[in-house]
């Protein structure tokens, strides 16, 4: 048991409108069942709440308006139940932190066997519920009816069906409405300015029925007493006015009984009222062609080849989509804003260290946004999105989950992974696609060894036109064997175990471009506002470690490692520029070469044999992440597990760089 | 008229194809199996096998779980016909809509 933290009412994350003292709805469902849809068309704002273990939940918070009064929305993470631990704690703490004074249930009309369990828990708690039906017109292709009078009728509360990503739907409208209102009452009852005039759930759960009530006797015993025991948690859930009684004693009951009786009730009462609320028309015809598409795709013919296609598609897409945009903006930006942004700077700061610092940052650092963060990033997010509402990811990782099971991670690892080949930063944040913090940890290490389109584009620079495209071929395939031998020891390494797969295989539905622009938007705005200022004040210190004329003492700090690599000193001062950009290591050992030697350096042939440019192209490509995939892991995974990876592709780098050196004869 | 056996299966054993009303859960699976919706007393329809051991694609109701093989394997299952009904689950107590009543 996790001890509900009742007393401590934190401010709640991710909020984006105010109206603390509004009654609250707290938005429930089931993951994939089109949650932040309804939020979405209730409020008019894609948002999304994070599902990653492991991370800070973020519960959205939205005001709704209706019949003239306003409530605050929060939308939870996705949960099968409430005692789920989709962010990393029970969701009954998560639920009842946020004090909801009603409840909105989202449930698949066509699956009500499996979506009425968590209605029938959410109102086992005592409060105001209304059921969102969503995803009707699916049910009716299906066959499936939904009487939602009888299944008013049966959970006492009100059903309202929706089609959420419909814009001309009402029914989003329509439970907004009911449960506003009701939220209202509730609030003026908890603040006795109206009646108590709730509605008693009748018995459903047979024998369990006598338990539950004698639990609800003991936990008020327990309020009573004060008494500190393995029930305060829930006993607090009385005494704070969050639920009632028997809600908190089904809470109870279902954190701490193993053969989980509750949970078999609940399921067996949800299969009884489905049959009767919604039953099957088992007489429709042939299965929708969504659905023979979804078990076409899951076969290993044809869908592992439909796998590589899309898989190649979305990489086509990040490097062509993402290079075009790139040249377009960093064209742009050096026309039109780095001569304005020069012209200012030099103008404003007399000082020539501040000023270059201060271009570094502005200057380079901005362009560097540009360069990568809207072209690659975005078009990623685009992609992810589409991917993610097409609900063709989990076929993906059904089909690949062998292959992958390997490195010690699910199928669906290969979506990140894959991308990371376009950039890294994105597939950090693609990790939070994965179930666990293991998981996400040994994706993100495969990730920062994955070299990206900057790197990839420095192998094969600094490789083809001296040692030729088959040896620059060749570097790519060292990269991914040491890459997959490394992800082996790092399965090993790292406690615990991959869960086996149990995953639902989401239906396969046409993606709504404006719901999926909003989603990519919404991420990308996350990624903008964490990742901008790290690469200015990034930029910066590092413009300002080379106006105070440190790097070249930082070249002799290096020659140890300079000697073990056989390359000269100043190829191992730029290897460490790679770690704002990886494509600086080439400019900048290009330029380094120039200043030190003259113009007849800018060809590297001149300045390195081909054995060393193709010792410095590789550990490049392995070598510490940059900058910005820094960021993005440190906000993932913490400080101390980003530092543990990036000393591990460090340590892999100038490994692998040694050995292959030996084996070149150039050390 | 179809012989029915009647001692439980694993479910990476039952063929493709072939339904089955699952009987036992490994406890380590219980938590994940029942947050898919998967129970004593549900009914599932193989619907493939992936090879090399990949998972075993299972249809519970409308929806489409994927288990791993090594979950499919200490699942047992009874087969039951094309059309058999579930097995009644533990518990199972909801005969009738609740009676309802207002309290003051």
């Amino acid at each position: 048991v996790i001890p509900f933290a009742h007393r401590h009412r934190h401010r709640p994350t991710g909020t984006r409108d105010r109206g603390t003292d509004l009654p609250v709805i707290a938005l429930v469902g089931r993951p994939n069942v089109g949650k932040s849809t309804v939020l979405a068309r209730a409020t008019g704002r894609f948002a999304e709440t994070m599902n990653a273990p492991g991370s800070t939940v973020i519960a959205e918070h939205r005001l709704v308006h209706a019949n003239g009064r306003t409530a605050r929305l929060v939308d939870l993470p996705g949960t099968p139940s409430l005692h789920g631990s989709p962010a990393g704690e029970p969701f009954w703490g998560t639920l009842l932190r946020e004090r909801p004074d009603a409840i909105l249930v989202v449930v698949d009309a066509g699956d009500l066997v499996r979506h009425l369990p968590l209605v029938l828990a959410a109102r086992d708690l005592g409060l105001p519920v209304v059921v969102a039906a969503n995803l009707a017109d699916e049910a009716r292709r299906h066959g499936v009816h939904l009487d939602t009078g009888r299944l008013s009728q049966l959970l006492v509360a009100p059903v309202v069906e929706t089609v959420a990503r419909d814009p001309d739907d009402s029914g989003v409208r329509a439970a907004i409405a009911l449960v506003v209102d009701l939220a209202h009452r509730r609030r003026a009852v908890r603040e006795g300015t109206a009646p108590p005039t709730a509605t008693a759930p009748a018995s459903i759960y047979g024998t369990l029925e006598l338990e539950i009530a004698r639990t609800a006797d003991r936990l008020r015993t327990e309020r009573s007493l004060g008494a500190a025991s393995v029930d305060a948690p829930y006993a607090a859930l009385i005494t704070d006015g969050l639920v009632s009684a028997r809600g908190a004693a089904t809470v109870a009951i279902g954190a701490t009984d193993r053969a989980d009786r509750l949970g078999i009730a609940r399921a067996a009462v949800a299969e009884r009222w489905a049959a009767l609320a919604a039953p099957r028309d088992r007489s429709v015809g042939p299965r929708p062609l969504a659905d023979r598409l979804a078990r076409l795709a899951t076969a290993p013919l044809p869908g592992l080849p439909v796998f590589a296609l899309v898989t190649a598609g979305s990489l086509l897409a990040m490097i062509v989509v993402g290079g075009a945009l790139s040249a377009v903006l960093t064209d742009a930006w050096t026309r039109f804003a780095s001569p304005v942004i020069g012209a200012a700077v030099t103008a404003l700061v007399p000082n020539a260290a501040i000023a270059e610092g201060l271009l570094w940052g502005l200057d380079g650092g901005l362009l560097a946004m540009l360069a990568v963060g809207i072209p690659y990033v975005l078009t990623f997010y685009l992609v992810l999105a589409a991917l993610e509402d097409s609900g063709y990811l989990t076929s993906a990782a059904v089909l690949t989950d062998r292959m992958f099971n390997a490195v010690g991670l699910p199928g669906r690892a290969a979506i990140p992974i894959l991308a990371a080949t376009g950039c890294n930063v994105p597939a950090i944040y693609g990790t939070r696609i994965l179930a666990t913090r293991r998981e996400r940890v040994l994706a993100s290490f495969l990730i920062a060894l994955t070299p990206c389109s900057a790197a990839s584009a420095v192998v094969i620079a600094a490789i083809a036109p001296a040692a030729g495209v088959g040896a620059a071929l060749g570097a790519f395939g060292l990269v991914a064997l040491v890459a997959i031998a490394a992800g082996v020891g790092a399965n090993r390494m790292v406690p615990g175990r991959q869960p086996p797969l149990v995953v639902e295989l989401a239906p396969l539905r046409l993606p709504v471009p404006r719901a999926v622009a909003a989603k990519a938007w919404a991420r990308f705005r996350t990624f903008a506002v964490m990742a901008a200022p790290v690469m200015v004040i990034g930029s910066m210190l590092l413009g300002w470690l080379w106006h105070l004329g440190l790097v070249r003492p930082a070249g002799a700090l290096l020659e140890p490692v300079a000697e073990l690599l056989g390359l000269p000193a100043l190829a191992v001062v730029a290897l460490g520029f790679g770690f704002l950009r990886k494509e600086l290591a080439l400019q900048l050992l290009v330029a380094l070469a120039v200043v030190e030697l003259g113009a007849g350096a800018a060809d590297l042939g001149s300045f390195m044999t081909p054995g060393q440019l193709v010792v410095f192209a590789v550990v490049t490509a392995f070598s510490i992440p940059c900058v910005a995939t820094i960021a993005a892991m440190a906000g993932e995974l913490g400080g101390r597990t980003t530092a543990l990876i990036a000393a591990g592709t460090i340590g892999i780098a100038v490994g692998v760089g040694a050995v292959l050196a030996r084996l070149l004869g150039i050390a | 008229v179809r012989s029915v056996p009647l001692a439980p299966l694993r479910l990476s054993a039952l063929e493709t194809g072939a339904a089955g009303v699952v009987v036992a859960i490994h406890d380590e699976d219980r938590v994940a199996l029942a947050d898919a919706g998967l129970r004593e007393g549900s009914r599932v329809t193989v619907e493939r096998r992936l090879p090399a051991g990949g998972p075993v694609l299972v249809e519970l109701g409308a929806v489409r779980i994927a288990l791993a093989r090594v979950v499919a394997g200490r699942t047992l299952v009874v087969p039951v016909g094309p059309d058999a009904a579930g097995a009644p689950a533990p518990s199972a107590a909801a005969e009738s809509p609740p009676i309802v009543r207002k309290v003051p």
